[in-house]
């Protein structure tokens, strides 16, 4: 029995595939999808969606959003969706050294170096895993 | 009559003129047809946003969010106008432009401050030129906007709307109907009417469904609401691009018509000149053979 997994942006339906079995990222950690699951609504964190297909898994790098689990159909809803392959850990070693550089001299500044900060380190996870 | 050489080089001018208004035809073609795809690959995602919403109202939450709640407040509204970078597109900044000012105009009366943030350089220079001086511009948008530019837009409007700096935020743009229409109209965004919620009744999406919310059908809601606001931002942007290209597709359209039958007159006229002259030559050496014989 496989599921339909649709993974889709703001721009585009990103992908579209069969999986046995999925891994997401949801705010406070992983869940597994499996045949069958119960119909559920979540909200995404920052992480690494595997899709375990016939023919090995494929792996993602999701950005916030929803998941809408529903008759074997699990739809992301997300704002970026990078191939985990296509992550290069030297640029982000690089990204993350810029991102703790940015000025941190208000609220406002720390907020958004915190966000920049925690979005690098996930994508770091996804390309190190 | 007027001189054959003279209209010989207006009908070469016209031709190239016309060489370069069918270009730039195929070219508005082409890129409408890959806004257009941008357009549709985009529905998807709202689609899909409106059905979460539809369960999340089916589950029994109150669907409530300061986003969605109308101000009593009239102090400071926003309008967001959007045209294009480069003119050449018939009426489609014109409309824009008018719509915006008479919109401006309203909001003005009602509220106390009215922001005009403007993209594209038509509108910008437009506007600047009837008066209306534009408190943020924007020219990066070309006919492929994309969602990463706009969302620190669409973020910093809604950390004002919740700040309460901003009571109210609508956007001019030329909305999309289909291919053969597109008007300009006034869309109001801040405060969200609903999130697409309206006809949830015969919402297919919204299955019967028992869902398991994770965190909480609230914390959700908290979620998709901004996040239906930025989507639809993000369709203003992309109907405009849709609605740009096709004007300009039919401006040029139209230009090269009118060239052709420019052409087809001054053809016309050439060749009555050129025929009038040769007659004219031919009478004079009639005339000089007769008064040599005589």
């Amino acid at each position: 029995m496989s599921i339909n997994c649709i993974v889709v942006t703001p721009a585009e339906t990103a992908v579209e595939t069969e999986a046995t079995s999925i891994s997401l990222p949801l705010f406070d950690g992983d869940k597994g999808v499996m045949a069958d699951h119960a119909p559920m609504i979540g909200r995404l964190g920052s992480g690494e969606l595997k899709l375990h297909g016939s023919e090995g898994a494929s792996r993602f790098y999701i950005e916030g959003g929803f998941v809408q689990v529903l008759d074997n159909t699990v739809s992301i809803l997300t704002n970026r969706v990078i191939a985990a392959e296509d992550l290069d850990s030297n640029t982000l070693q690089q990204n993350l050294s810029d991102a703790l550089a940015m000025p941190g001299n208000n609220d406002e500044e720390l907020d958004v170096r915190e966000r920049a900060v925690d979005t690098v380190r996930a994508q770091l996870r996804v390309a190190q895993s | 009559m007027a001189n054959a050489r003279a209209l010989d080089k207006r009908r070469k001018s016209v031709r190239n003129i016309r060489k370069i208004t069918r270009t730039m035809e195929l070219i508005a073609t082409a890129r409408f047809k890959k806004a257009m795809d941008r357009a549709t690959a985009a529905t998807s995602y709202t689609k899909r946003i409106t059905e979460v919403v539809a369960s999340l109202a089916k589950s029994g939450t109150e669907v409530q969010h300061p986003l969605l709640e109308e101000r009593t407040a009239t102090d400071n509204a926003a309008l967001i106008v959007l045209t294009s970078n480069r003119g050449l597109c018939g009426g489609y900044n014109g409309n824009i432009v008018r719509e915006t000012m008479r919109q401006f105009d309203s909001l003005a009366d009602a509220y106390q401050n009215v922001k005009l943030i403007v993209s594209g350089k038509r509108g910008i220079t437009n506007l600047e030129f009837r008066g209306y001086s534009a408190d943020e511009t924007y020219t990066q948008f070309e006919d492929e906007p994309l969602f990463e530019d706009i969302k620190p837009i669409a973020d910093q409007l809604l950390d004002e709307f919740i700040a309460g700096r901003l009571d109210r935020l609508e956007v001019v743009y030329t909305k999309f109907i289909s291919s053969s229409k597109q008007v300009a109209v006034v869309e109001t965004l801040l405060p969200l009417g609903d999130v697409g919620s309206a006809d949830e009744e015969s919402e297919e999406g919204g299955s019967d469904a028992d869902f398991e919310f994770f965190p909480s059908a609230e914390s959700i809601l908290e979620e998709v609401v901004p996040m239906s606001f930025r989507i639809n931002l993000f369709k203003c942007f992309l109907d405009a691009a849709v609605s740009e290209q096709i004007a300009r597709m039919v401006a040029m359209k139209s230009a090269t018509e009118n060239a052709d039958d420019m052409i087809r007159n001054l053809s016309m006229t050439y060749n009555r000149a050129r025929q009038s002259q040769i007659t004219g030559e031919i009478m004079e050496i009639i005339g000089g053979v007769e008064a040599l014989k005589s």
